[in-house]
This record gives C-alpha cells, structure tokens and sequence, in this order.
C-alpha cells in the first residue's frame, strides 16, 4: 500500500497564530515562538502548561496543572484538583477555625516548658506561667489563697483501739476510733465473740448465700442451687439450729438429718413419697415416730383385723409386722361378692353349693351311676331349695325371656365343636325322690335327643317323657313327639269326664267359624268355604246334615263368624249355660232346629220324615256331653 | 505504447471498529474485485484510520496510520489482505476507484 497524505492545497501564505509573531504571504516567511502574544487566561485544573524537559533532551513538552500541585505538595500538604491543601488530619496539623491547634501528644512538654522532673507550672504574680520545682520529701502542695507553695504535711490520724485489720468507727465528733470486734481482711469480715449483728443480715451480690461455720466462700458452694437462690449453708461439722425464745426449735446437724424438737403443725406434705428409717433415731416401734392412734381422717391404717369371711394372720399393728389377710377357708360369713366385673370361675372339679357345705349325689337318671352335679341348691324348703331365672323385658320373644339351655356337642375337648349323632341325647330333665338311701332313684324325667341325622345348621330332635313303673328304678318312656312332631303315647289317653264349667277335655282341632257360634253347638263342615257351619238334622234346615256331609264338630269356646277357634273332635265339654238339662247317660243326636237359640246336641230322636238321624255322642251329666259323632246315618222314613 | 489508466468502478464505505477490507467496508458499494481491476486509489475522510496487510487486524493503536485527506494506493493483491480500523472514536469514509493499470503506472516511477 502507498499512501499519500492529505493535500488541501498551495500554501498562500503565513499568519502567526496564537503565541507566535512573524508570518508573511510571500518569499520565505518565518515564525517565532512569541509568549507575550498568548492569549490570557484563568488557570484551572485541567490545564496545561509548556514545559522544557531537561530530562528529555530540553524537548519540549506540556504538564497538567494538577501534577505540578502534586510536585510542589511536600510534607503536610495535599494537592487535589490542582489545589494544595494543609493537611488537618491528627495525623499531621490540626485546625479548628480559624486558630491552631497541636495534635494530642502533638509536642511534648519538654518543647513547650522545658521543666525540670517534678517540677509543675503554676501561674506567678505577673499573671505569667512560672516553673515550681519539685518540693522536699513528704512536702504537699498548700495554697495561702493567693499562691501555692510546697509546705511539710501535718502528722497522721491515730485511732485509738486499733488493731490490724480493725475497722474503724465513727466516735464523737468527726472522731475515729477502732472497733476491736469488727475487723476486715482480704475478704472476710468477722465479727467478734461478744458483737450482735442486729436485726438482720441482708446479702445481695450474686452468690445471695450466707455463710456459717466456712471461712471462705465460693460461688459453687452448693452444686445445682439455682444463680439468685438464696441459701444458708452450714459447713463441716456446724449444725444449723433454729431457736424459739432461746429454746432449741429445728437441727440441722453435719450429717444433713433434720430434728423437730416439738410438733410439725400445719402445712401439707407435697411430696410423692415419704420414707421412715426403721427403728428411726432411738425408736423400736413405728408408733413412736408417727402417732396415729388419734387420727380419724385420711388416708392410714391404725388396726389391721379381718372382717367377715377374711382372716387376718399376725400382729394388727406395729412397726415392720408381718400380716396377712386371706379368705377364709371355711368361707363362713361372706355375704357377698360384690359386682364382678370379669366371668366368675370356678376351678374344674369344685362345685358351688348354695345352702350347705357338702354336695349331695344323685344318678345320671338309671338309678345306679352316681352323679354329683357341681351347681346345688340345697335347702330344707321351697324357700331354700328353689331357683329362679326371670327376665324383666319390654321383649315379647325369646330374646326377652329367661332360658334353661341344655346342649351337647360331640367333641371332647371343652370348646371345640364336633357334630353329634342320630339317637344321641342332648339332655335331660329328671326329678329324683329319696328312697329312703338316697337320692338317686328317678321318678320321671324329660329326655331331649337327636332324631335323624344333624348337620350345619340342622339338628332333628325329639322329646321323651318318661315315668318310672311302680316297683322300678328307673324311667320308661311314656309318650314320645318326634322331629316330625308326631306324638307317640305308649299307653291309654285319660280324659276328665267332669271339666269344670265352662271348659273341655278331649281332642280338639282349629278350624274357622263360618257364622258365630257358641260353646257346644255342633258343626259341620261346608264344602264351600271350608268353614264350620252349624248342622241340624231336619231336612228342611239351611245346616242340613246328608250322608255326604256329617257333623264332625263341637264348638268347643265362643267363635265369632269368620274367626278361627278351637273344636272338639272328640271328648267332655261342659256348659251349664248353653246346654239343656240332659238325662244322664242319654243318647244325643244332631238337633232338628236349634234349641234357646243355640244348636246343642239334641236328646230326641229327629222324628220328621226325610231328616237325617246322626247320634253325636251321650250325656255324661245333666250339663255335660261326650261328643263322640258316629258317621252311621239313618234317613227318617 | 503504456497503457492508459481507466476508471473501472468506484466505491465507498465506512470504517468503523472492525478490521475491513474495501469489500468488507459498511455499505461497501463494490464487496468484489471488479473484472480486470489492477488498482485501487481511494481517500480516507472524516477520521485517521489504521491499515495492516500482513494478515494481522489492525487496532485502533496498532497499524499504520493514515489521517484524514490521505490517500492510498492498493495493488490487486491488496484487495483482500489490507485491513483498516478507524483510529479514535469517529468512524471513517474511504472512496475511490478501481483502475485498469498496477498503482506504478497510476503514480509513474515509484521510489524503491
């Protein structure tokens, strides 16, 4: 690359500029350097001003005001901004306004007085600083209200009395005296044999403790008391004692044990738990640490006895006594065993008898296995040998009712669940009678068994009545009702022939009244409705009896039309209201037409032609009949 | 018979604070070497500027200086490689043309 300066163009001519002279338009004009022709101006910093450097060759150079304020800045003087300053820090000068003023320690007093050691400055007569130099030994200052001057010191204070280490105490007037029973060293004020601190002793520095007995105290003097505790604290082998009128109250001796001299009165022992040495201090009973012989109230035990029931084995009261309070064994007295709150158990192979001691022995119900039931009632009366379960229930079901349970499971282990048998009993009810041996002779009994085979939730039973045979020892069966619920009676049925009025014995059976009947009106039953209806035995009544449809029935009770009761099938009814007065033994039939309102078996023969004669039964007395239908019927010709 | 020097394309640009070659001059009006360019004369305006073309950029404190009204001459080979950086803090204006001939017949002889 070539380059060629700017050119602007031919050189007309010279002209001196500022700070220059000289200049022309023509030949070879010259300048020079012309100071005088510099324009003025008012020096600030920022500026500059030529310089001839003499350390660069004479060369000519410029130099900013400011550096040349700094080169001129010697020592307690600062150039800033081109400006000198003197330096005010305490460092170097100091000023305050317009006088000035010497830093601390700023010249010394040999600069400024040049006095001699011990001497001091005073002010002399011509109000002027003048040098007082030292005095002689032991002279002190004194001042005749005009000067002062050195002058010999008075002799020293005496105190009569004084001792090291007294303190002194004020006598007189302005006097001062030693007390010989208080004194002072290092730090310890004692007080003398015969000297009273009156009326109290008040310590209120950091520790807050007073000292009895130790020479010298420290902050941790007791370990753990809390900073600002205030505590008295007796040392070694010091007792603290605590006095009432001059008479010895508390002791607090060196082993830290407290002695009462007199009664603990008042207050209440917050402590959870108290301990008694045994024996205490001197003491062989506990009654002679603590009397309770006239305590009546709270919680102690003065006697120890047993009540009813409990026998109590050992001493009853004293100190460190072994007692020991037991059922007793005989069990005599106990009228009660309160409200338990978990099962009441009794052990296996124990009993509870209730009205003796001794448990009686029966049979399992054959006459001859002994049976010793382990719940007896025992007594000489209904009063003492009876048991009751009552329920008091708003319940009308089972729920609400009392229940004698008897169950039976099949395994042998007691909770454990094994199904039972078919045949196998589940239970029984037997009532025994003293043969004049014992008492495990049955009279009768009611047996409970399985009657089909049982399963998960299905157990067939049956129930066996059973009766003992005159001149036997035990029960036979007397009437059966199995699970089909068929009743097998082994021998007779025996009905009372005189029921009392009005009532009935017999076999009866529930049907539905077709109008409304009345105790002893005979029935038949209406193909139609299967209701009982009335039966009459004229051929021209609305009951008619036929040789298809019979009388089969006695209303046994009053049933309303439409109502279900019960009829007698066969048996005694007796109404001495609705009955008329039969020949005894008579033969009764079905009526012709119903007599006193009432449609009650008839003593004549229906005699009108066409009526159906049916004999229904027999007068057993003037007001009772045995209905007994025979269904032979004979059409009156 | 020399040749004449004929005026094959002229251009300008700025200078700004980046190393730039003609090409690469602010709003450089010609950003390649015109068809048969030799020669470039051109006149720096406004600002100094300094130029390198030994492949090192110039800097605002480093490179030759060439003040304002001052004129160069770049041979083809030069197109490229000369660099420019304006000198303070005003940008610069570089204009001239590309010429048919090398820069010693646009100057005549030129001193070795």
């Amino acid at each position: 690359m070539i380059t060629i300066p700017g050119i602007k163009g031919d050189i007309e001519g010279v002209t001196a500029g500022d700070g220059l002279s000289g200049g022309g338009t023509d030949g070879t004009p010259s300048l020079a350097l012309d100071l005088h022709e510099l324009t003025a101006a008012v020096v600030a910093d920022g500026d500059f001003i030529p310089i001839i450097d003499t350390n660069d060759s004479n060369g000519s150079r410029k130099e900013a005001v400011a550096d040349l304020a700094t080169l001129f800045a010697g020592d307690g003087l600062t150039a800033s901004n081109s400006a000198i300053a003197v330096n005010v820090d305490d460092s170097t000068i100091e000023t305050d306004s317009d006088a000035i003023r010497i830093k601390d320690d700023g010249v010394t007093a040999a600069k400024l007085f040049n006095l001699a050691r011990g001497s001091v400055l005073i002010g002399n007569g011509s109000a002027a600083t003048a040098e007082l130099t030292i005095g002689n030994n032991t002279y002190v200052l004194t001042s005749d209200g005009t000067d002062i001057a050195w002058a010999a010191a008075a002799s020293g204070v005496s105190l009569s009395g004084s001792t090291d280490n007294t303190i002194a105490t004020v006598t007189g007037s302005n006097a001062l005296a030693g007390e010989a029973n208080l004194t002072f060293n290092s730090n310890i004020l004692t007080v003398g044999a015969d000297a009273d601190i009156e009326p109290q002793i008040i310590l209120q520095n950091d520790n807050n403790s007073l000292q009895i007995g130790v020479a010298n105290a420290t902050d941790d003097m007791i370990s753990g008391s809390a900073d600002g505790d205030a505590v008295i604290n007796s040392v070694g082998d010091h007792k603290m004692l605590i006095a009432q009128n001059d008479t010895l109250a508390i002791t607090l001796d060196a082993d830290g044990d407290v002695t009462f001299a007199n009664n603990i009165d008042g207050g209440t022992w917050l402590g959870t738990t108290i301990a008694v040495n045994k024996g205490g201090t001197g003491a062989t009973a506990l009654t002679n640490l603590i009397t309770m012989g006239s305590h009546t109230t709270g919680d102690f035990v003065g006697t120890i006895t047993g009540g009813t029931g409990i026998t109590s084995t050992g001493g009853t009261t004293g100190e460190d006594v072994d007692h020991t309070l037991s059922v007793d064994a005989a069990q005599t007295g106990i009228t009660s065993l309160g409200t338990q709150v978990a099962n009441f158990a009794v052990g296996n192979g124990f009993g509870v008898v209730i009205g003796t001691a001794t448990q009686e022995t029966v049979s399992i119900g054959d006459g001859a296995t002994d049976l010793v039931p382990e719940l007896q009632v025992l007594g000489t009366a209904a009063a003492d040998s009876s048991i009751l379960l009552a329920s008091f229930s708003t319940t009308a079901t089972t729920a609400g009712s009392p229940i004698i349970a008897l169950a039976k499971g099949g395994n042998a282990t007691l909770g454990s669940h094994t199904v039972v048998t078919d045949g196998e009993e589940l239970g029984n009810i037997i009532a025994f009678g003293d043969d004049g041996t014992d008492l495990e002779t049955p009279a009768a009994s009611i047996q409970f068994e399985v009657d089909g085979t049982p399963g998960s939730g299905d157990m067939p039973g049956r129930i066996i009545f059973g009766t003992t045979k005159d001149g036997e020892t035990a029960v036979t069966e007397a009437v059966r009702i199995d699970s089909s619920q068929n009743v097998t009676v082994a021998k007779s049925i025996t009905y009372d022939s005189t029921p009392a009025n009005p009532s009935y014995s017999g076999v009866t059976a529930t049907f539905t009244a077709g109008e409304t009947l009345e105790a002893g009106e005979v029935v038949y039953l209406k193909a139609a409705d299967t209701r009982m209806w009335k039966a009459v035995s004229v051929v021209s009544g609305t009951g008619l009896i036929t040789p298809d449809i019979m009388c089969v029935a006695m209303a046994a009770e009053d049933i309303s039309a439409g109502d279900a009761g019960l009829f007698l099938l066969q048996g005694f009814l007796r109404d001495d209201t609705n009955f008329p007065t039969y020949a005894i033994g008579e033969t009764l039939y079905v009526p012709e037409a119903e007599q006193s309102s009432l449609n009650v078996p008839h003593g004549t023969i229906p005699t009108t032609d066409g009526d159906f004669v049916q004999v229904i039964g027999w007068a057993a007395d003037g007001n009772t009949v045995y209905f007994n239908p025979d269904f032979t019927i004979i059409e009156h010709a | 018979m020399s040749r004449q020097p004929q005026a094959l394309d002229y251009t300008s640009g700025t200078i700004s604070n980046s190393a730039v070659n003609i090409f690469e001059m602010g709003s450089a009006l010609v950003t390649s070497a015109p068809t048969g360019a030799r020669s470039f004369v051109g006149t720096i305006e406004l600002a100094a500027v300094r130029a390198r073309g030994d492949g090192t950029a110039p800097t605002t404190s480093e490179g030759q200086l060439i003040g304002n009204g001052g004129i160069i001459y770049l041979g083809e080979s030069e197109f490229n490689s000369m660099e420019f950086f304006r000198e303070d803090s005003t940008d610069a204006e570089l204009r001239g043309h590309f010429y048919n001939v090398e820069v010693d017949v646009l100057i005549g002889k030129v001193a070795s």
